[in-house]
């Protein structure tokens, strides 16, 4: 498969409530690496196994919750050719200048979705300081830290105009839906969707306010590492939300937890290879608790409702 | 040991515990537990009577000190305190 246009989630930028208790859970409880602050006092983190300069900004705000959310692409040409669609679509863009204030990247074309989301599309990322190791390369070059999360992986999104989202995810920027919720009038409660291999990169569902984080997730290899992102809740008293367990929906094994804000984080792992000639998984009311929920088979009272 | 009363029913506060960690512990389903961490709002209740320490951050979205209204996850009790669910 030749991955072409997007090709992958890449950073998101986080508001938290107090900075020093929540790098302390992102850099030695999740176990990314500190890769520098800013000068207005943002922390800009990354994962062991990731390339890119950074994935992770936290910024210190009065109110949790999302700031923007990036994706990689191919090319700068892919950027000039989503901005002439982008407006065509009727959405609002703007170019943000390379090196501004995301150190390391190149220009990026800032995009406010139907949803209230702003998305960043970029080409350009410098090389981190510390990345995996390319020449007969050993598993990874530092011992990883905490429950060893490899980096960024996707995120739910909460927000009006769910379809109108989705078309310009898919139609503008090349999404494939991988599965989806239908509620019982047949319109769409979530769309879970990709650009890769992954089962998701990004999944969007229908909510009265626009703009919320439900979850920010980040990568583990498999279960065994999800019973030791577990363990890590418990001895570190962080709120957990629900897990360890699996989901029906990408079929990954996951825990929920929340950060010191209050935003919801995920560690994932696993999850089907997706392909693009694969049909769509549909779910419905009835049963989306065993598709979120997989051994439970009902969702706890929070899961639908808590997001920043 | 602070007493909460809460709709003419009274909780007991351990130490350490929150104000939401009470009604957690209790499995009393009045207060909804969200993020238990001050950030997603669905804890929100008005101190009518009491003293109480505010323990973590509080998202700033709906919470009101002047008029003690806060985040249940967010404060421990001092004294007693009646309080009321927004």
């Amino acid at each position: 498969m030749a991955i072409k246009g997007v090709i992958r989630a890449g950073f998101m930028q986080l508001r938290v409530l107090d900075m020093e208790k929540s790098v302390h859970h992102y850099e030695d409880i999740l176990g990314l690496d500190k890769v520098g602050e800013t000068s207005d006092g943002r922390v800009l983190l990354k994962g062991y196994d990731e390339f890119d300069h950074h994935s992770l900004i936290l910024r210190k705000a009065d109110s949790p919750g999302m700031d923007f959310m990036g994706f990689k692409c191919d090319c700068e040409e892919f950027l000039d050719e989503v901005y002439e669609k982008t407006l065509a679509y009727g959405l609002e863009c703007q170019w943000v200048d390379a090196n501004s204030d995301q150190p390391g990247f190149g220009r990026r074309l800032a995009v406010k979705l139907p949803s209230g989301h702003r998305i960043d599309l970029y080409a350009s990322v410098e090389l981190a300081e510390k990345y995996p190791g390319l020449v007969s390369p050993e598993i990874w070059v530092e011992q990883p830290r905490g429950m060893s999360v490899k980096g960024f992986d996707h995120a739910l999104l909460y927000g009006p105009e769910l379809d109108k989202t989705v078309k310009y995810m898919t139609g503008v920027l090349g999404f494939h839906i991988v599965e989806r919720c239908d509620k019982p009038d047949g319109s769409q409660l979530v769309y879970w969707i990709t650009s890769s291999n992954k089962p998701h990169e990004v999944a969007f569902l229908e909510y009265d306010k626009p703009g919320k984080l439900h979850h920010v997730a980040f990568a583990l290899d498999n279960w065994n590492e999800i019973g030791h992102a577990a363990d890590l809740i418990t001895i570190n008293d962080i709120s957990m939300d629900a897990g360890p367990m699996r989901h029906g929906v990408t079929r990954g094994y996951t825990n929920y937890f929340f950060d010191p804000s209050g935003n919801r984080n995920e560690t994932y792992a696993g999850g089907y290879t997706y392909c693009p000639d694969h049909p769509i998984r549909v779910w419905d009311m009835d049963n989306i608790g065993r598709g979120i929920f997989y051994y439970e088979r009902k969702l706890n009272d929070r899961f639908l409702a808590i997001v920043t | 040991m602070n007493k909460i009363f809460v709709n003419n029913r009274i909780l007991l506060n351990k130490e350490h515990d929150s104000v939401l960690d009470t009604f957690e512990a209790l499995h009393d389903k009045h207060l909804l537990i969200g993020c238990r961490r001050g950030g997603c709002g669905k804890c929100l209740i008005k101190v009518l009577q009491g003293e109480y320490e505010v323990i973590r951050d509080m998202s700033q979205g709906n919470i009101d000190l002047k008029n003690n209204i806060v985040l249940a996850c967010c404060i421990k009790p001092k004294t007693d305190l009646k309080i009321t669910i927004l």
